[in-house]
């Protein structure tokens, strides 16, 4: 693989970051020697920040959660450390492990009760969370001194050894910061932000990675709260206000949500912003708050991604908004029109790929359902034998696709039973993904503005044995996994036919190519059974070759498969066996020669009077679609 | 302790029509866009604000005041659609708008603080006297305040109206469709944009209205919108988004439970147990008391 579209993703660092790091420690070095004790003090501040608001990069960028309790869990890790200090008498390592401890645990317990409410929900919630604070703060006096808090001695550091502690922590958080975002954790938060339903289609807990994202978040506020009495020799409940909680957040908008530079960048002008605004214009307190509301939503409307995003798009760093343009797009699908990649090669590729896999045998019986009062699927049964290519067809409104909603897990029957190799299947469509069933979408669901590399990479990431944090602390088992990962990616890619435009984001792709992105991204999870629902609808000749040839090639490697389509031809070229639904019910199934000729099919599709002057399905249809 | 109870449960329903007719509001731009507008509290707070102002600083009667107001809230609700909300709907990431509505509630919430404390004085409050003909009764011990009383009616008056209207009117039917299927409705011949506004606008009227008719009961306070807008979501909640008849019980439900938090425990206690009780009601019931499962995909 030469392109240099995979090459960002790959670990090696580049001399550009280099550059970047070593002029940045050189400034955090000498920051204390070149500036006023104030704007030292200020300084500190804004790399305590730091620390918060990539923890809430995390949350709001890659979740798409918010926030607006930070100030609320900085508040509790603020008062953790006092009261292990004033109470136990420990120092602040200690009383800091006991901060983080406590903020994760709220954290978690609010994620799990308000995530379901939706993010609105979450915010407003989280919103009052210093209210609470505060009134447990009142409550407790005898604990926690109340609102006027405690005094926390900060032990044996000058102004700049607080400096170099406080900056260093913000250092050591942002590369882990870094590192958890270029995790397969962080591609799954990414895909659960975009489509809970695509998550849940690769095997990912929507719910579970926010729930975590959310636990990291409070854990670094509540850090950023216990390290904050060092700055100030005392805790109190005026340091953490609702403001603070609103410029956290608009420190990850302003700099760039989802970006890796976003949080240092948001943190550094908005500490410089009201610095400028009180020691310039004199200004109190309430017309910075204002200025805060017009930045925050003039970025969210106008720049949603941010200063870092803004820069990126001037800078045309991005590949596919520079040089890679839509006309060299254009000439690329051109090629591919003209020149198929080799199906025997491609084949061996997808054999390789997916070697040991075992196709599995897919059983449903009975399998009812009802919307409301009109009933959908009437007790169907059908089974796809292993390393089999079954098709469905049935005309529009038959009920396919609802009968593969069942099957992934997406929607619950009122009746029968779903078995994989004999096991009978329950529970949550990620939880069926993680069993060995994949799937792909009548619409593909892609994660637009990523690239493709990055959208097939999210299906490779599906048989990751390493755990999470093994990633984002990049110990070397997950460093080969990552590095065979990108390998894996490539070959995917190449094997579907898309490796030359792997930097390109998918949502730019023509149709035909994100079908196969999809495909091949379901592919890549090496699913026991794959079900494609309408995989060629829109496609061209060539490309519905191209994927036919894909198709093959998953069975030969031993793969099965259930196949939707609405081109006739198609599907009875491709498939062992097709079964027909018409009007919830199956009315025909068998080998593709019996169902050409089956009565019951030419009826539902041609209408009984035609069909018997035609004498059955043409046995070699033109291409077209047969609708109902 | 019998007139504690009675007491507490009257002062309860006095309250919750507050939560009520602010989660009606809430609920009713939900029930079109799938947006919760978090400047609804703040937009409820202006329309108190300017009805006093107008009233007592300048003269203008009461009920001229009140239509003044909602007018403009209406004015500021809309213009929240067409700058903060529409625009953001087509980005990428699908929480945009609780961040441009949160800009529009800091932008409302601190423009009349600094209104209201650059004048003679440094509050952010004004006093709200009493507009209705009549006093307090007091039926053996049990305390009847007019003033909440009247905010109870309203709010079950808006619930008609916005029960009718939903189910009624072409109108209201197609605001409906737009919340269930924007493309879908689009397809359909539904104006999705005019339908938008339209929820908007109709959503800054309850805030008006709430505004005017809560004004006696809370006093006008800038930096009360947040707290307005929590316990009117709460409400919303409770009762089971976005269903009007469970926006109307779930604010007295939640009026209920401060009320008696309020008569037997300490009143520092109400924001944490009221957060507390929106989360076990949720864990038992996770749609609310009157809400319906949704669709899965």
């Amino acid at each position: 693989m030469t392109g240099p579209a995979s090459a960002p993703q790959k670990g090696a660092v580049r001399p550009g970051t280099l550059v970047v790091g070593v002029l940045a420690a050189a400034a955090v070095a000498v920051a204390p020697h070149v500036v006023s004790r104030f704007e030292l003090y200020t300084i500190t501040l804004g790399a305590l920040y730091v620390i918060a608001v990539v923890g809430l990069n995390i949350l709001v960028g890659h979740a798409g959660v918010i926030s607006l309790g930070t100030a609320a869990f900085a508040m509790v890790g603020g008062y953790s450390v006092g009261i292990a200090h004033a109470q136990w008498g420990v120092g602040y390592p200690l009383g800091s492990v006991f901060a983080v401890i406590v903020c994760t645990a709220v954290g978690v317990a609010t994620a799990l009760a308000a995530l379901r409410l939706g993010a609105f929900a979450i915010a407003v919630v989280t919103l009052a969370y210093l209210n609470v604070a505060t009134a447990i703060v009142t409550l407790t006096t005898s604990i926690t001194g109340g609102p006027e808090g405690l005094r926390v001695p900060r032990t044996g550091f000058s102004d700049a050894g607080l400096w170099y502690l406080i900056a260093g922590a913000a250092a050591v958080a942002w590369v882990l910061h870094f590192t958890t975002v270029r995790s397969p954790f962080g591609r799954a938060l990414n895909a659960s932000r975009l489509s809970p339903v695509l998550a849940s289609s690769l095997g990912v807990r929507p719910m579970g990675v926010k729930i975590a994202a959310f636990a990291i978040s409070a854990a670094l506020a509540g850090l950023a709260g216990a390290l904050y009495p060092m700055i100030n020799g005392r805790v109190n409940t005026s340091n953490f206000d609702v403001s603070l909680s609103i410029l956290l957040v608009l420190m990850v908008v302003l700099g760039g949500q989802a970006t890796m530079a976003g949080p240092v960048v948001g943190a550094a002008v908005l500490t410089a912003v009201p610095y400028v605004l009180t020691h310039v214009f004199k200004e109190n307190g309430n017309r910075t708050a204002l200025v805060y509301g017009i930045f925050l939503l003039s970025t969210v409307v106008l720049f949603p991604s941010g200063l870092v995003g803004m820069a990126t798009t001037l800078l045309h760093r991005h590949p596919s908004r520079s040089h890679r343009s839509a006309g060299r797009l254009g000439a690329i699908a051109e090629e591919a029109e003209r020149g198929a990649s080799d199906p025997i090669e491609q084949s061996a590729q997808i054999s390789a790929l997916l070697e040991p896999t075992q196709g599995a045998r897919l059983e449903a019986a009975g399998i009812s359902v009802s919307f409301g009062k009109v009933p959908v699927l009437e007790g169907v049964a059908l089974r796809v034998q292993p390393g089999e290519v079954h098709g469905l067809i049935g005309p529009n409104g038959s009920g396919k696709t609802t009968f593969l909603n069942c099957l992934s897990g997406f929607l619950r029957a009122q009746g029968g039973k779903v078995m994989l190799d004999g096991e009978s299947l329950a529970g949550t469509a990620a939880g069926r993904a993680r069993a060995g069933i994949a799937r792909t979408f009548q619409q593909p669901i892609l994660e637009a503005s990523a690239s493709a590399f990055a959208n097939l990479q999210t299906g490779v990431d599906a048989n990751r044995k390493s755990r999470a944090l093994a990633y984002v602390l990049r110990v070397p088992s997950a460093r080969r996994e990552a590095r065979l990962s990108v390998a894996t990616t490539d070959q995917w890619l190449r094997a579907v036919g898309l490796d030359d435009v792997a930097g390109y984001e998918a949502g730019h792709l023509p149709p035909g190519k994100q079908r196969l992105l999809e495909v091949g991204r379901a592919m890549a999870t090496r699913p026991k059974i794959l079900l494609l629902d309408e995989p060629a609808a829109g496609l061209t000749g060539q490309e519905i070759r191209q994927l036919e040839a894909v198709i093959r090639a998953a069975q030969a490697a031993g793969m099965s498969i259930l196949l939707i389509d609405h081109h006739v031809d198609f599907v009875l070229r491709l498939c062992d066996r097709i079964t027909v639904f018409a009007a919830g019910s199956v009315i025909a199934s068998g080998s593709p020669d019996e169902i050409r000729s089956d009565a019951a099919v030419i009826d539902a599709y041609l209408g009984g009077r035609r069909a018997a002057s035609n004498g059955g399905l043409p046995p070699q249809p033109a291409r077209g679609e047969i609708d109902g | 302790m019998i007139v504690r109870m009675v007491n507490a449960l009257v002062v309860g329903v006095e309250q919750g029509g507050i939560y009520s007719l602010v989660a009606l509001g809430l609920v009713t731009v939900y029930s079109a866009t799938n947006v919760f507008n978090f400047a609804h509290g703040d937009l409820v707070m202006a329309s108190t604000v300017l009805t006093v102002v107008l009233w007592r600083s300048f003269g203008v009667p009461i009920v001229l005041a009140g239509a003044a107001s909602v007018v403009g809230v209406v004015v500021l609700g809309a213009l929240t659609e067409r700058i903060a909300v529409r625009p953001v709907l087509g980005h990428d990431t699908s929480t945009g708008w609780i961040l441009s509505t949160f800009g529009v509630s800091i932008i409302v919430s601190t423009s009349f603080t600094i209104a209201l404390t650059n004048g003679t004085s440094p509050s952010t409050q004004r006093f709200f006297p009493s507009y209705l003909p009549f006093h307090g009764w007091s039926l053996g011990g049990v305390l009847l305040d007019p003033n909440k009383l009247f905010v109870v009616v309203v709010a079950a008056i808006v619930a008609v109206l916005l029960v009718v209207f939903l189910r009624r009117t072409n109108y209201g039917r197609a605001l409906r469709a737009v919340a269930d299927d924007r493309e879908g409705a689009a397809m359909r011949g539904v104006p999705v944009a005019r339908i938008s506004l339209l929820s908007f606008v109709i959503g800054a009227a309850i805030a008006g209205v709430t505004g005017v008719v809560v004004g006696p009961v809370t006093q006008a306070d800038a930096g009360s919108g947040a707290a307005l807008v929590l316990k009117g979501f709460i409400a919303a909640a409770v009762g089971g988004i976005p269903s009007i008849e469970g926006a109307l019980v779930g604010g007295v439900v939640l009026g209920m439970i401060e009320s008696f938090i309020q008569q037997f425990t300490n009143g520092k206690l109400i924001d944490p147990i009221s957060l507390a009780a929106l989360l076990l009601v949720l864990s038992i019931r996770p749609n609310g008391l009157m809400g319906q499962r949704g669709r899965i995909v």
